[in-house]
């Protein structure tokens, strides 16, 4: 699977956000996505995965060579498209299981239930969810940290093409930062998922390894390259690019 | 959605015109499907209020106020009651017309027989009853006593989808004695010809436990009024409400509670789903008496509205006469969250199964209170149902562990034909047309269940 991106512009809130991004990801290929706050990360993950209040007004989202940009956006997650939410929606009365249920049957049209739930159960242990997460609703009363663990948990089941994570250190303590870092690398390097890791910091890069760095500024890609550019803006910020 | 907001959808006047509109149809409606059924003639005022009182001990009496725009012309008087609602006289806006009191009556006039439900002291009973207006308008009278120490789980389900014009008219009362323990679960998803009315009086004693629960997803028009008198101390009173309405169902409820007992709990959540031209009027009046120390009363009312012609208008309302108490009240209305839809739908869920997720997830939150595990699942299975397909007033035989409905019957009956039960205790009794589950006795027009 490719995903492109072509002269994209994207509107959000009435004003534009993104300016013109250009960007190829590859199925199995690891990517990082750095910049200020405000520099229009969330809504480039917004506009891929097709939200009604990120816009795109100019250029085109493609999967494959055909544009998405009209795509629903269940259409494009069953196309592979995964988003790891920064702040996951908290959905009263909805069970996590019971909704990761139907989400795998859409994705994948049935769903063996007792291989589904070993699969959380193991899930569920490998991240280390002190209440367990049978039983409890969708990311209601869950910690920040629970809350990226159960978004990463869902890529795991899903096992999407590509998976935008838009911040999946944040909220994280270092013993969680390792596990869920460490479940990432297992998806890329097992399952091939492409990879864009939205961040502001370097921690969990250390845990990972980036083939690709992008710098988003102002909405604006200003420079691509390698992991050369994380030690570059650790030690000289998100000016020095321009 | 936002709590501790109070917040109305549509200009005011616009539903208490909708409102005005509703209520003179559906009175019109409601007197001419009963006139064909005149075979109880209407006694005099007098008469009915000592035969309601001998009966069934529930006195609704219409406290008409000379200035029909008076602010107090929409309370209820219970007459011969020593311990009147100490908030029933005061200013209100108008909500509840004391028509609704010729409802009751004319639920007296019509009805055929008095249902008695005893749990003796001690016991612990589980009853379920299905009620339906397939062939005739349905009048029921039960009045449930749940005798000290005892417990018992009702579930009453009011089905039917005759598609000829009806009416479903029914008259609770519940007495709680000392240490008893009761849920009530009910669901009406009555078809959408059915006007439905329904009033109902709770009497807690000191230390019972009290839950109602309710889902209103059926009819056409609906009016329920109900009366919660908290007075034992330490009693405890939970009403969890879900409403569902879509095309043009109008639904009009009002929850009138007083503690009056010592450290007695009240907590009214009210939930309602409103779509296309469906409307709510939702009001929860909760007061506390002199001298009720250390009460707790909660009100929550909360709406999701979806698309721009459903209505809902909100009131939670409080009458605070103690000052060592607990008490807060919330209304809020909203959309369906778009995000919640967005985050959703990322996952590969449609745009329908998504909404339906959401609304579901909003009902089954209250519904999840419920304890008996039959009426939860089938109040969960017709909410759903309903969210899914957009039908109400199903006739899906739901033959659940012994309770169904028996739609070939033609003859109006309230235990062969309207009503069945199901309970948890031998069949002894001579009821006409099938077993019902349940020992009972009949004498005349009235029936005695004893579990």
């Amino acid at each position: 699977m490719i995903l492109e991106l072509k002269d994209v512009h994207v509107e959000a809130g009435g004003k534009e956000i993104l300016k013109g991004i250009n960007l190829k990801i590859k199925d199995g290929e690891f990517h990082v996505l750095m910049g200020p706050n405000g520099a229009g990360k969330t809504t480039l993950a917004t506009a891929i995965m097709g939200s009604p209040k990120s816009k795109v007004t100019k250029g085109s989202i493609m999967v494959d060579g055909k544009p998405i940009n009209d795509l629903p956006t269940d259409k494009r997650a069953k196309l592979g498209l995964f988003m790891q939410f920064q702040n996951p929606v908290e959905i009263e009365g909805v069970g996590f299981v019971n909704f990761v249920r139907s989400a795998k049957e859409e994705l994948a049209g049935s769903v063996n239930m007792k291989e589904f739930m070993d699969s959380i159960k193991e899930l569920s242990e490998r991240l280390k969810f002190s209440e367990g997460i049978i039983g409890r609703n969708l990311n209601q009363g869950f910690s920040g940290g629970e809350k990226k663990k159960a978004e990463i948990m869902q890529m795991a089941l899903f096992k999407p093409k590509i998976a935008i994570l838009d911040e999946p250190d944040s909220g994280l303590d270092i013993d969680s930062l390792k596990d869920v870092a460490e479940l990432i690398n297992n998806l890329h390097e097992k399952e091939k998922i492409g990879l864009l890791v939205i961040t502001h910091y370097s921690r969990i890069l250390s845990y990972m390894k980036p083939e690709f760095v992008h710098v988003l500024y102002e909405g604006k890609i200003i420079a691509n390259g390698g992991t050369e550019l994380i030690s570059k803006l650790e030690k000289e910020g998100y000016t020095s690019m321009l | 959605m936002p709590l501790n907001e109070s917040s109305n959808t549509g200009a005011h006047s616009n539903i208490d015109e909708l409102y005005k509109k509703h209520r003179i149809a559906m009175e019109g409606e409601v007197r001419s499907i009963l006139s064909g059924k005149s075979h109880v003639p209407a006694g005099a005022f007098e008469d009915f209020v000592e035969d309601i009182e001998k009966k069934l001990m529930i006195t609704f009496d219409a406290f008409v106020s000379k200035d029909s725009h008076s602010l107090a012309s929409d309370s209820i008087k219970i007459s011969q009651r020593s311990k009147r609602p100490a908030h029933a006289d005061a200013p209100r806006p108008l909500v509840f017309p004391s028509v609704d009191l010729e409802y009751a009556r004319l639920a007296e006039e019509h009805s055929d027989r008095n249902i008695t439900i005893e749990v003796n002291e001690g016991e612990s009973k589980n009853l379920r009853i299905a009620l339906s207006d397939f062939h005739a308008p349905l009048v029921s009278k039960i009045n449930i006593i749940v005798h000290k120490g005892a417990s018992l789980k009702l579930f009453e389900l009011f089905i039917s989808d005759s598609g000829k014009p009806s009416i479903n008219l029914s008259l609770n009362r519940l007495t709680a004695e000392e240490d008893s323990t009761v849920e009530i679960n009910v669901l009406h998803n009555e078809g959408a010809s059915t006007n439905s009315l329904h009033f109902s009086e709770s009497n807690l004693a000191r230390n019972s436990r009290v839950k109602l629960n309710t889902a209103l997803i059926g009819s056409k028009s609906s009016i329920v009024r109900n009366l919660f008198f908290i007075e034992g101390e330490g009693a405890y009173f939970e009403m969890n409400s879900s409403m569902l309405a879509s095309k043009e169902q109008k639904f009009d409820v009002l929850n009138n509670s007083l503690n009056s007992g010592k450290e007695s709990t009240y907590f009214g959540d009210v939930r309602a789903v409103l779509s296309e031209s469906s409307a709510a009027f939702l009001k929860d009046m909760s007061g506390i008496s002199p001298h009720a120390d250390d009460v707790k009363a909660y009100i929550k009312e909360r709406a999701m509205i979806i698309g721009e012609r459903a209505r809902v208008s909100m009131l939670p309302d409080m009458s605070i006469n103690e000052n060592n108490v607990k008490a807060t009240h919330s209304a809020a209305s909203a959309p369906i969250d778009t995000e919640g839809i967005f985050y959703l739908m990322s996952r590969g869920l449609t745009q329908h199964s998504a909404e339906s997720m959401v609304l579901e997830g909003f009902l089954s939150d209250s519904v999840s209170r419920i304890d008996e595990a039959v009426a939860k699942s089938i109040i969960l299975a017709h909410i759903y149902e309903k969210i899914r397909k957009g039908s109400f007033g199903s006739t899906v035989e739901r033959n659940i562990e012994g309770m169904w409905l028996l739609p070939q019957k033609s003859q109006f009956d309230m235990f062969s034909g309207g009503m069945k039960a199901y309970g948890d205790a031998e069949e002894s009794g001579g009821a006409q047309g099938g077993k019902t589950g349940l020992t009972y006795s009949q004498n005349n027009d009235d029936t005695k269940v004893v579990l």
